[in-house]
């Protein structure tokens, strides 16, 4: 279940497309990304499908989450029907204890699995021994 | 050998930086996963491979403000370890390892570096070479332990006329004391320097500040061979310089028949000379009727 709002929404009955602009949705978890917590996206674009279960956020997509990460990155492709989201351009992402920059980005949209691909740098903080 | 002792300060805390070609996350599996031209480094330790994994211990979700245990974390979770293989490589201040295998355990602070049953894993500091079956790394001090090693003291005799004959010592287990400048050998110690081979149960090897190993020290019974020369006592001592090694503890020297004993026996390993204090014993000198007389 997600929810959203947008500045301005167009709506083509006819094939199910979408666009919004400056757009935001929440998304509440059951599975993979549930340690996350609520997700929250927000794009200046975005273009979709409904009946391809298809999309595309461009302008700079931002998700912040519940439990204090933040991902930005150009464009994401989400493909609903292979259950994956691509991003091809660089992905900077944040949380508690760490920080990461990809060259792209492949997820299955369940949250099983995430991977940064085409050059991934790094780090994680680490605590002496006590 | 020397800088095994005498390489970097103890790491201090930071973060852990790594680069890859791909990196996935599987979230249920609580495991990172880093693939291609791994590199790994913190502070002056460097870890390279071919693939690595990160595993971190479950935490439930607005955990985030809990007091984590020590140990790097993801996404607020406590990373409990990292593996990483294929051409392991890790570097720290003047000192080197290679292997097949790695694995950080980042709340006990080590690196344990293993090979393949044709390969051992190697640590070299400038000349030094240093093998064994697992060499473990302490990332908050500088000791260094190795199971099974096999060590080439070639700094040592640098000097020497004959170089080729370095000291080689084997034994169940070797721990390198940086702050002790001490490598001390465990359990069936194996000392040999050309036709010397010198076994003891224990051996303390102590090194100056340039990394040369100063003496050794033999300690819980030693045998030494010497062609068909045989010396024993409770213990022993190599001085590097003098290139003398010194039994005491009921010294026994046995030779072709000869059997002497006394309250010190030297034997200088490169002429085999022999000298025996307040010496006993008995001596057949028809057992050498077939030497040659030496200058």
């Amino acid at each position: 279940m997600a929810r959203g709002t947008a500045d301005r929404l167009d709506y083509r009955r006819a094939g199910g497309r979408v666009t919004a602009a400056d757009g935001s949705a929440y998304m509440e978890p059951t599975k993979g990304y549930a340690s996350y917590g609520i997700l929250h996206f927000t794009a200046p674009a975005a273009d979709g499908e409904i009946s391809g279960r298809s999309g595309v956020a461009t302008g700079g997509v931002q998700l912040d989450t519940a439990r204090g990460d933040t991902a930005a990155t150009e464009k994401v492709e989400y493909e609903g029907a292979a259950g994956f989201v691509r991003s091809a351009t660089p992905v900077d992402a944040s949380g508690p204890g760490y920080r990461v920059q990809g060259n792209g980005l492949l997820a299955r949209a369940d949250g099983s699995a995430v991977q940064l691909v085409r050059g991934v740098r790094g780090s994680l903080e680490m605590e002496a021994r006590r | 050998m020397a800088a095994v002792l005498a390489a970097a300060a103890a790491l201090p805390p930071g973060p852990l930086d790594f680069k890859a070609l791909e990196m996935r996350m599987e979230p249920r599996e609580h495991r990172v996963f880093l693939d291609g031209d791994v590199r790994l480094t913190r502070s002056d330790l460097t870890v390279t491979g071919q693939h690595a994994m990160i595993e971190y211990a479950e935490t439930s979700p607005g955990s985030k403000h809990r007091k984590q245990p020590a140990g790097a974390r993801l996404g607020g979770q406590s990373v409990r370890l990292f593996e990483v293989d294929g051409n392991v490589h890790v570097e720290r201040g003047a000192r080197t390892a290679d292997g097949a295998h790695g694995v950080a355990d980042l709340l006990n602070q080590t690196i344990v570096l293993t090979g393949t049953p044709e390969v051992p894993p190697v640590l070299r500091d400038k000349g030094e070479t240093l093998s064994g079956e697992r060499i473990l790394f302490h990332l908050d001090n500088e000791d260094v332990e190795v199971w099974q090693p096999k060590l080439v003291l070639r700094r040592s005799v640098a000097n020497e006329p004959n170089p080729d004959a370095p000291l080689r010592v084997e034994a169940a287990r070797l721990v390198l004391h940086k702050e002790e400048r001490l490598a001390r050998f465990t359990d069936d110690v194996i000392v040999r320097r050309g036709d010397t081979t010198v076994r003891s149960p224990r051996m303390d090897a102590r090194y100056d500040g340039d990394g040369q190993v100063t003496r050794l020290e033999l300690r819980g019974g030693v045998d030494l061979r010497q062609g068909e020369r045989r010396a024993t006592g409770e213990s022993a001592d190599y001085d590097a310089k003098t290139k003398e090694l010194v039994l005491t503890g009921d010294p026994k020297l046995y030779d072709r028949g000869d059997v002497l004993s006394g309250q010190r026996i030297d034997v200088a390993l490169d002429s085999h000379e022999v000298r025996v204090d307040q010496a006993r014993g008995k001596l057949r000198p028809e057992a050498h009727k077939d030497e040659e007389a030496r200058p």
